[in-house]
């Protein structure tokens, strides 16, 4: 996925860089108005065998707001969503909506679009408790979320709590309304409100 | 010493008396009854499944059922032909959001257990809408996944409220009336994920389903008896009488309870005092076969109607023998 990255552009190293662009995005957020919503997801859950828990999670799920229709694909243990235009759902209120259901969430891909910003140099999808900045457009086709990225982002405690700022390759459809899809490359930072 | 010698022999004579007993109490279950019949397929038009779930028949034989994935319920015959079906996905009376269970009371009403649209909905066997309980003024509020249903002989309904892990009964005119389990493994009355209910000797049999186990609770709700895993607690298991998510019971004529036993792929008859009778049924498409089946009931003549989940369709065997008590 590096090879998505635009040379000089890649992730910040150093713990004060990373610092200083939550800050930067902190004030953007406040400069700008939310402008980005989820598109789709697809969720992976184990264990998920049964009509019942199926059903429950698909409950569970139809009840967060903004959400617009849920499939489960039983055995397969794939969940994907679509969510209303000015759906407001966060990757937490998704996460919690599985675990009332019973059920952790056990991998997830997000399809976010939005009106791209930019400010100082900084180009960024405004999502009511995420950022997403814009590293790379480019026109590959991007991969679900690893593994290995949902176990930091749960080691790192990351993963359920916001604002957060999430850096993630992009697939850009056209220049001003650009579809964000996080992937393997993404890295997350806290930021403090 | 010779008392102590005394005392050792009496214990060995008191244990070769208990195991003579266990062994003579213990029945061997025999094979269950005959393949009959099968309908559906998988598919959207009439006839056809997508996730069926529950079933109940009525007394002169027409078979419902909660036809999960299509949101709706179809009517057939006893020989399995289809008559005609309503419903479809919504939150309007009359339509569904998964339907799961049904039964049908002394007056001829189908009840609708909807796990999606947490109410149940009241119908003329028609279809025709005629009420619906979503149990607000219940102590925990509304159901959260009603999944089971029972319109009981003394005209109470059980309402199996899935997420709240409990039994949820109304009076017959639909006013609440009391709760029955509370939430939790192993103990007796604790309930883990209800799916089903019935009705057994003046009793209410549960099946509690991710306790892997069965509860039978007085109609005031104290808890008397539960099998599946050593003695009752609920560990999951394929030997006979124990069980891998018991999420459907039906009882017949001779008061025998008849547990589908999901994850091990077969159904499993008990007398109302625990004791196994049958177990038939292993994984499989073919005949007499079964991929999770999730529900059950039993036809006016004795004849055993089985929802196979996986498999998109009905089963229907011989009735189990008399003889088998």
């Amino acid at each position: 996925m590096s090879t998505y990255l635009r040379e000089g552009a890649g992730r910040p190293r150093a713990a004060g860089k990373h610092l200083l662009l939550a800050l930067s995005l902190g004030f953007l957020l406040h400069a700008w108005p939310v402008n980005a919503a989820f598109l789709s997801a697809e969720l992976r859950v184990n264990g998920l065998t049964c009509p019942f828990c199926a059903f429950g999670i698909e409950k569970k799920l139809l009840d967060v707001d903004g959400v617009r229709d849920v499939e489960v694909f039983l055995d397969e243990g794939r969940i994907t969503l679509s969510f209303r235009t000015d759906s407001e759902a966060t990757v937490d209120d998704l996460e919690k909506a599985v675990r009332k259901a019973g059920f952790e969430l056990a991998g997830l891909r997000l399809v976010v679009g939005g009106e791209l910003l930019q400010e100082a140099g900084v180009r960024f999808i405004a999502h009511a408790a995420m950022t997403f900045r814009l590293l790379e457009a480019h026109a590959g086709t991007p991969g679900p979320v690893s593994a290995e990225t949902l176990r930091r982002l749960r080691e790192d405690q990351l993963l359920g709590q916001h604002p957060l700022v999430i850096e993630g390759a992009v697939e850009a459809r056209s220049a001003v309304e650009p579809t964000l899809i996080l992937d393997g490359s993404g890295s997350a930072e806290r930021r403090e409100k | 010493m010779k008392c102590r010698r005394n005392r050792e022999a009496l214990a060995f004579g008191a244990f070769i008396v208990v195991a003579v007993l266990a062994v003579g109490c213990s029945v061997e279950p025999i094979p269950g009854p005959k393949y009959l019949s099968s309908w559906g397929t998988t598919g959207s038009a009439p006839g056809e499944f997508r996730q069926p779930i529950g079933i109940a028949v009525a007394s002169d034989g027409m078979v419902f059922v909660a036809d999960a994935g299509n949101h709706r319920v179809q009517a057939f015959d006893a020989a399995g032909k289809f008559r005609w079906a309503f419903g479809s996905r919504g939150e309007e009376p009359g339509e569904f959001r998964r339907p799961m269970d049904l039964d049908i009371d002394a007056k001829g009403r189908l009840y609708v257990a909807e796990h999606g649209g947490d109410r149940v909905q009241v119908f003329t066997r028609e279809g025709r809408f005629l009420r619906v309980i979503r149990g607000d003024e219940t102590p925990a509020g509304a159901f959260d996944g009603a999944a089971g249903v029972l319109a009981s002989p003394s005209g109470e309904l059980y309402v199996a409220d899935f997420y709240h892990d409990r039994i949820v009964v109304f009076r017959e005119d639909g006013t609440f009336h009391r709760i029955i389990g509370t939430s939790g493994r192993v103990l007796p009355g604790r309930l883990h994920y209800p799916t089903d209910v019935d009705w057994v000797d003046g009793h209410l049999v549960v099946a509690d389903a991710y306790n892997n186990r069965i509860q039978l609770f007085t109609p005031e709700g104290k808890a008397v008896a539960r099998w599946g895993g050593p003695l009752g607690s609920g560990l999951p298991g394929d030997g006979p009488g124990s069980f891998r998510v018991a999420t459907g019971v039906a009882v017949d004529d001779l008061e025998r309870i008849y547990v589908a036993d999901f994850e091990n792929h077969r159904i499993q008859v008990f007398a109302s005092t625990g004791s196994l009778l049958a177990v038939f049924g292993s994984r499989g498409t073919g005949r007499g076969e079964f991929e999770r089946p999730t529900d059950l009931d039993i036809g006016p003549d004795g004849r055993i109607y089985v929802v196979d989940f996986g498999n998109d369709r009905v089963q229907v065997f011989e009735p189990l023998l008399a003889e088998v008590q």
